[in-house]
């Protein structure tokens, strides 16, 4: 079964990855964006993500079911946090469980990439000497 | 006829509030009420080229006509992840 969440606390990877199906499952992929220290040369405190709640659940949802479709999947998993997230913190965990790990790659790549061109959310950089919201996905 | 309008990230503090109650006249259409918002809050004409619209929570055309009642949401490019 799919699983899509947003949430507000601290991601804990192990927490989902322990549903993953076995022993059918013959690779597991998985994806942690997590919020790095420096951005454009500045260092930054921590990124607050604001999201459309219900737009972006129903997108990542969508999302993650159209994976399991694509490829093949066995399992597929998107949990994106919002509210303020600190350096060091994951911000978005995504997993894909298969028979075989080139559908499984493929999928976790096309989870997180999907969601990061077209889920209303939005970061902003929290520096320690100021502060602006991300125009858009450049990376 | 009246709709509820929405804002967020950016534009929710480019606007000052996240969202407000505006009347419209019959057979408007997204782009009317894009020009609206654009009028009463011009620090978002910034955006006007990349904004992002909602209807009842799809995505909309600036064509698209709109009815009493509707929520339309708008935002600027997305940066997730």
């Amino acid at each position: 079964m799919p699983l899509a969440r947003i949430v507000r606390s601290v991601i804990h990877p192990d927490d989902y990855i322990n549903r993953i199906p076995v022993p059918e499952t013959g690779g597991l992929v998985t994806f942690s964006g997590i919020v790095r220290k420096t951005e454009d040369g500045r260092e930054l405190k921590s990124l607050y993500y604001e999201a459309h709640e219900s737009m972006a659940l129903k997108k990542i949802t969508e999302t993650v079911e159209d994976a399991i479709k694509r490829f093949g999947l066995l399992d597929a998993i998107a949990v994106h946090r919002i509210g303020e997230v600190e350096v060091g913190e994951t911000s978005v965990f995504t997993a894909a469980a298969s028979i075989h790990r080139k559908d499984a790659f493929r999928g976790c790549e096309f989870i997180i990439d999907r969601i990061k061109l077209d889920c209303p959310i939005w970061k902003k950089d929290i520096f320690k000497d100021g502060e602006r919201w991300r125009s858009e996905n450049l990376e | 006829m009246l709709l509820k309008v929405k804002y967020f990230a950016r534009f929710r503090e480019l606007a000052g509030k996240s969202e407000e109650a505006l009347e419209m006249h019959e057979s408007a259409m997204v782009l009317d009420l894009k020009r609206l918002i654009l009028h009463d809050h011009p620090l978002l004409s910034s955006y006007e080229s990349s904004m992002i619209v909602a209807r009842n929570e799809n995505f909309a055309r600036d064509d698209d006509y709109l009815q009493a009642g509707d929520e339309i949401d708008f935002f600027p490019p997305v940066s997730g992840g």
